[in-house]
């Protein structure tokens, strides 16, 4: 297999007032074109500073981060911006990622025009495609973030992470703040756009159950390691590391028959 | 026979500003003693905006169009702010989401629980600090003389909402109104604050009011589950009942959307969508709500609001019963 995104032995620490805290002790993943990887994790694991290291938003301590073959680790900030475009990310709150004041054309926009791509005349007809493409209807271009919903916001943080064509999308939560009907459309549509346009997902996540009705594979974060990865029904299915197990055993199940606490057990009733 | 605990009957609550905008439009549930209903629904659908009609919490803008709501077969007096503040915390307790929000980062864990105690009840200082170390064990904390020292900064957020618990039970309540108690908690810690729910409502015998959009804490610790959309209830049954044979299409799409090991196709998108938006509370619609969304809405559904008939509220309730796990 060749990755798309290569992570070696990636360490990250932060000084605090109570001491070094390492967030990232050694991760290593892989994720190949086409490919959606979840990591998942509880609150405080070191998946969100694992995800800042690889947008570039965070410096790592060691390690390498390769995408394509070329490691992003100690490049300067106008060397990494030559790789912006191949990597862009979605975040859980839609609404505090885009500026309230823009009109939402403008907002999708903005990263063709930053990059420069192609005549104004270009960027305002890709940016209709975009707005349709996510199931925004292009009409909606003039309004404001706040004149829509959590799930049309989230629409418009992919059309616009859409925009300069990357082959990765790193997405932080994005479904977290959602209710149930609209979590499954923004996921369907992140299926679609995969299936569609070939993109590779790094899916950051808590919620273990969505990522097994929607991940390939599953990396688990725990203290800042991945001590277990493998497919996602697979990991379900047989857990082995015990932090896995005992996150499986704590997810409640829909459905009655499954007595609470015995996660493991919705596949056999 | 006796009235049940708590009887909220054809509650209507809207904004003051606007004549039109109705929040709850009719909305009618019972808890009996001891028991657990779940209200279930997504964002703007009222089910907050109900638990907080029963403590007398009504944010402001809003008003009480009618209705009655009934504690032990007495009239809550819920626009009444001096008469509430004597049933809050005594004989009906509260736990939120977040329960950084329900304590003063300033005081002691002791002073904060002590104080619910000394605000109801006729004890000395001393007697209620000794019941709240006897609380702070009950509800699991470790070494709760210690505890009772710290301040609620020291503490994880598993530890505050265990806190929040204690506050909720200090003075014995016959009701437990827990609104979205462990949405902000990782799930290994959600299903010890569930446990210890269960556990307390076991020894205590106190009734539960939980509102969540999370179906699979439903499923593991509701009696009954009532299903509200667009301010109003449109389906009510027993938990077993509700998941295996749901009969509203709006339940039937909730369960549908809701992801569940074991259930992916390949080729298939990954979830099942309920199309569309919950309607704004200043959207005119004629006819049921959910119309709009709804796969099996017929001409009558656009004049005509279906009333609640005992377990649902639709002209083409869904008699199929599903197949265990297999929800389609």
């Amino acid at each position: 297999m060749t990755a798309l995104l290569s992570v070696r032995d990636l360490h990250c620490s932060f000084e605090t007032t109570r001491g070094t805290v390492h967030a990232v002790r050694g991760v290593s993943l892989d994720l190949a074109p086409g490919e959606t990887l979840a990591l998942v994790g509880e609150s405080g694991c070191g998946k969100t500073t694992l995800a800042r290291c690889i947008l570039g938003l965070q410096k790592p301590d060691s390690g390498e981060i390769r995408l394509g073959g070329d490691n992003l680790v100690g490049l300067s900030r106008r060397e990494a911006r030559r790789y912006r475009p191949r990597m862009q990310c979605v975040f859980q709150d839609p609404f505090s990622s885009l500026t309230p004041r823009r009109r939402v054309e403008d907002l999708i926009r903005e990263p063709l025009d930053v990059q420069g791509i192609g005549t104004p005349a270009e960027r305002r007809r890709k940016t209709a495609e975009l707005m349709e493409r996510v199931g925004l209807r292009p009409d909606w271009g003039r309004r404001f973030p706040h004149e829509f919903s959590g799930g049309q916001r989230q629409r418009i943080g992919i059309a616009r992470a859409l925009s300069l064509r990357p082959s990765v999308l790193i997405c932080d939560e994005p479904v977290s703040a959602l209710d149930v009907s609209v979590q499954a459309q923004i996921i369907n549509l992140l299926w679609e756009l995969q299936r569609d346009m070939g993109l590779s997902y790094l899916f950051i996540t808590h919620d273990l159950m969505l990522v097994e009705n929607f991940a390939d594979r599953v990396a688990m974060m725990y203290q800042g390691r991945i001590v277990e990865e493998g497919p996602a029904q697979e990991i379900w299915r047989n857990p082995q590391h015990a932090f896995t197990q005992s996150l499986i055993d704590a997810i409640p199940i829909p459905d009655p028959n499954v007595p609470m606490g015995s996660g493991r057990a919705a596949f056999s009733a | 026979m006796a009235a049940p605990l708590l009887e909220i009957d054809d509650l209507r609550v809207g904004i003051r500003s606007n004549a039109a905008a109705e929040i709850l439009r009719g909305v009618s549930l019972t808890i009996e003693r001891g028991e657990t209903l779940a209200v279930v629904g997504e964002s703007g659908c009222g089910k907050s905006l109900t638990s907080l009609s029963v403590m007398g919490l009504l944010p402001d803008g809003l008003e009480k169009r009618g209705g009655t709501i009934r504690f032990e077969g007495a009239i809550l007096p819920i626009t009444d702010n001096e008469a509430m503040r004597r049933i809050r915390g005594r004989r009906i307790g509260m736990v939120f989401q977040e329960p950084m929000a329900a304590l003063n980062p300033v005081f002691t864990i002791g002073d904060q629980v002590a104080e619910v105690i000394l605000e109801h009840e006729a004890v000395s200082r001393a007697d209620a600090m000794a019941r709240v170390v006897d609380l702070l064990a009950r509800v699991g904390l470790p070494d709760p003389a210690q505890i009772a020292r710290e301040h609620p900064h020291r503490l994880s957020g598993g530890q505050r909402q265990r806190v929040v618990i204690a506050m909720a039970l200090a003075c014995r309540p016959d009701l437990l109104i827990a609104d979205e108690p462990t949405t902000a908690l990782d799930v290994t810690v959600q299903a010890q604050i569930m446990r210890l729910l269960q556990e307390l409502q076991r020894d205590l015998g106190i009734a539960i009011l939980l509102i969540t959009h999370n179906l699979g804490l439903v499923a593991q610790v509701a009696d009954r589950v009532a299903v509200m959309y667009a301010g109003r209830k449109v389906e009510e049954a027993a938990t077993a009942g509700l998941f295996a044979a749901p009969q509203h299409p709006y339940t039937r799409g909730l369960l549908a959307a809701t992801p569940r090991p074991g259930r992916r196709r390949a080729g298939e998108p990954p979830l099942t969508e309920i199309p569309g938006v919950v309607p704004s509370v200043t959207e005119l619609l004629s006819g049921c709500r959910f119309r709009p969304r709804c796969a099996f809405a017929g001409d009558v559904c656009a004049s005509v609001d279906p009333a609640f008939g005992g377990r649902v509220a639709c002209h083409f309730p869904q008699t199929v019963e599903l197949v265990p796990g297999v929800v389609t």
